[in-house]
């Protein structure tokens, strides 16, 4: 039993972080191919911005190694 | 490194400003400064009024305006003809752009080559018009001729959307009720869009058909000028033999085409660019000043060329014309453009800075710190041998077949250190396309990335922690150089908050004594507090955000087992099928996981450089240095 709560746990932390970085990088990429149409010299600052979610899925994906190889 | 620069001016006699920007030009070193950001306060602190623009006689102003023109034609054409690759035959000879008779030389020139695009680009056209309508017409040849001896109908080409077939029936029942039924109709579809409609009715009715069409909105078949007066018919017939013979007539235009061009390209080129150096050194004149018998030009020299400028100057102009030398003020920083310079190695991973706008003059250059840590984190992430090999193998081809041009050969370069360091951290992993290392007795010295998770996670945490520490230490320097104290002291103490905590998890891993991280602990608060004293309260979101900074590494390992997991699926996945579906199965795979292995550990690392290393140090907002130099 807490085996599958430890491994349900694991699975919310990287799957409801890895749909927040979606939403949050669709809003963004769809914005940004907008800016390098029209601006192509912020294709930098673009690929930065795009980047910027994905620390959520990554936490996410660490906090779940940590409940499931952190004991 | 960012070069040094120098401020200079080139003071002369009136007389010889068109000779000194002529000589300027030739060395094409200086980067000129317009004369309103040139001049300067005089001792009283007023401006320098006797200083002023060059301005430009009518003549030159007449001169600027045709070279112009002439220029853009020249662009126009070198535009139409395809670039010569083989040996230039009967090499065309044009007059200097300046002459009188060049104008009426180019006119010849322009309306031959003119001529032919204008033909080339009317058959094509009529090629694209015959080949849209191909599908919907060769069905209908064998109708043609049945329809061609009835002179009492009218044949009408529509097309319809297919997404709408309703609009096809509603069309059908008007047409039904105005001519009584006496209609053909043969539908054909054209694309995914698209439906071609052929619609015959008696003559009587074709003007009632047209003014149906029209109050629909629906699209006539367009044809071109050449068959307006002619029977649809007829034209349909005539529109199929062409798209027959209008290939070769394209492809003799087009031979025709590049004779001119092997003939005329070259001279084209060069004028142009003559014209490209006139123009400028006319428009160079407007950044110049003078006084009532002097002239000023004022500008920007890599220091390391001043030396030779003043000597090419000296000589061209035998001592008439001086080059003085100024330091450059630090609040004059942000007007200097900025040369980089790195050694051969390092060099071109300026090609990954170039995504943000230059370092700011008298900033840090942080292309070397990109090349010691992006081949560093990206082979942290592939860390395979196989995939390292095979990118490696990529690079050494497009670096041997001259792929991209000179940007093809520094990613290739990149690509190079890359996968090097992923064949390297490969082997420390013990990885050869997943798991396959331990069938030729590869195993793990470092660790193995599947097994060893919380060691794998410990180890990108230390790393980042480095790499944030050398950004904020590379801050601390930048401000120190700069005189700012303030935010010196900021830095060196956000680099001990890193050190004390730093201290105080490896006492908690028992890898240093207890004593020792209670101390650093300790040293937490104070630290904190003096930081909130220069930076005021939002520092402590400072101290949280360069935390994140720290486990934002965590990338480097979450992409590394990714890497590792999808290649062992890959290679389960051979065992579930016959030898022959397995094997291929895998390969899929691998090449996926590969394709996507190369592709988000570039994004990652680059992310990591600009995010969280840069964001300690870095200044953007240099300006590109553009030396007025010749074209030609």
């Amino acid at each position: 039993m807490e085996r599958a709560v430890l491994t349900l746990s694991a699975a919310l932390a990287i799957g409801v972080s890895g749909l927040a970085t979606a939403w949050a990088q669709s809003r963004i990429g769809a914005a940004g191919a907008g800016t390098i149409a029209e601006k192509p010299e912020l294709r930098g600052t673009v690929i930065i911005m795009l980047a910027i979610p994905e620390t959520m899925v990554i936490l996410g994906f660490v906090v779940a190694v940590l409940i499931l190889f952190g004991r | 490194m960012i070069v040094g620069m120098s401020k200079v001016q080139v003071l002369g006699p009136r007389r010889l400003l068109p000779e000194t920007i002529q000589c300027l030009h030739a060395q094409g070193v200086l980067q000129l400064r317009s004369l309103p950001d040139a001049l300067g306060a005089g001792p009283d602190g007023k401006a320098q009024l006797t200083l002023k623009k060059i301005p430009l006689a009518r003549a030159e102003v007449a001169r600027e305006r045709s070279l112009e023109e002439i220029s853009r034609r020249l662009h126009d054409l070198l535009l139409i003809l395809p670039v010569p690759k083989q040996g230039i035959q009967e090499r065309g000879e044009l007059p200097d752009v300046t002459s009188a008779e060049f104008p009426s030389q180019l006119a010849v020139v322009e309306s031959e080559i003119r001529a032919l695009n204008e033909r080339r680009l009317a058959l094509e056209e009529e090629r694209d018009l015959a080949a849209r309508y191909e599908r919907l017409l060769t069905p209908l040849v064998p109708l043609l001729g049945e329809l061609e001896g009835a002179t009492h109908v009218e044949t009408v080409g529509i097309l319809v959307r297919r997404d709408r077939p309703e609009a096809l029936t509603f069309l059908e029942q008007e047409v039904g009720r105005i001519t009584r039924g006496a209609y053909t109709m043969l539908f054909r579809e054209i694309d995914k869009e698209q439906a071609g409609v052929l619609l015959t009715v008696p003559r009587e009715f074709g003007r009632d058909l047209s003014r149906l069409l029209f109050e629909q909105g629906i699209t006539e078949i367009r044809l071109p000028g050449r068959y307006a007066d002619q029977p649809f018919i007829t034209t349909l017939g005539l529109l199929l033999r062409r798209s027959r013979e209008l290939p070769d007539e394209i492809a003799a235009l087009e031979a025709e085409l590049l004779r001119g061009s092997r003939r005329w390209y070259e001279p084209l080129r060069q004028a142009h660019r003559m014209a490209q150096d006139r123009l400028a050194r006319l428009r160079a004149m407007a950044d110049c000043g003078e006084t009532e018998h002097a002239f000023v030009i004022s500008g920007w020299v890599p220091t390391e060329r001043c030396k030779g400028l003043a000597s090419a100057l000296e000589e061209a102009l035998q001592g008439r014309v001086t080059l003085l030398e100024h330091g450059i003020r630090q609040e004059e920083y942000d007007a200097v453009p900025v040369v980089l310079r790195n050694p051969g190695l390092v060099q071109p991973f300026e090609l990954l800075l170039a995504l943000l706008s230059p370092p700011r003059y008298g900033s840090i250059d942080p292309t070397p710190f990109l090349a010691g840590f992006f081949p560093l984190f990206f082979g942290l992430m592939l860390g395979d041998v196989g995939y390292g090999g095979v990118a490696l193998a990529l690079a050494l081809l497009a670096r041997t077949k001259g792929w991209g041009g000179e940007t093809g050969r520094k990613v290739s370069a990149i690509a190079v250190a890359s996968s090097l360091s992923a064949i390297v951290f490969g082997l420390l992993f013990g990885e050869v396309f997943g798991n396959l290392g331990a069938l030729v007795g590869l195993h793990p010295i470092l660790l193995e990335r599947t097994k060893a998770v919380p060691a794998f996670l410990g180890l990108v945490l230390v790393l980042g922690g480095i790499h944030v520490a050398l950004g904020v230490g590379l801050g601390l320097w930048t401000a120190l150089r700069h005189g700012e104290r303030e935010k010196a002291i900021a830095k060196l103490t956000t680099l001990a908050l890193i050190l004390a905590a730093f201290l105080g998890i490896l006492a908690r891993l028992d890898y240093v004594p207890p004593s020792l991280g209670m101390g650093a602990l300790v040293a937490l608060g104070p630290l904190v507090v003096v930081l909130i004293a220069v930076e005021g309260v939002l520092a402590p979101l400072e101290i949280m955000k360069t935390m994140g900074n720290v486990f934002s590494y965590a990338r480097l390992m979450a992409l590394g087992i990714a890497s590792v997991m999808l290649a062992e699926v890959a290679n389960q996945m051979a065992g579930f099928f016959t030898v022959g579906i397995g094997v291929t199965v895998a390969i899929l795979l691998h090449a996926v996981n590969f394709a996507m292995g190369c592709f988000s550990p570039v994004i990652q690392a680059l992310r990591l450089h600009y995010v969280e290393f840069f964001d300690k140090f870095y200044q953007d907002g240099g300006q590109p240095y553009r030396p007025f130099s010749l074209a030609s």
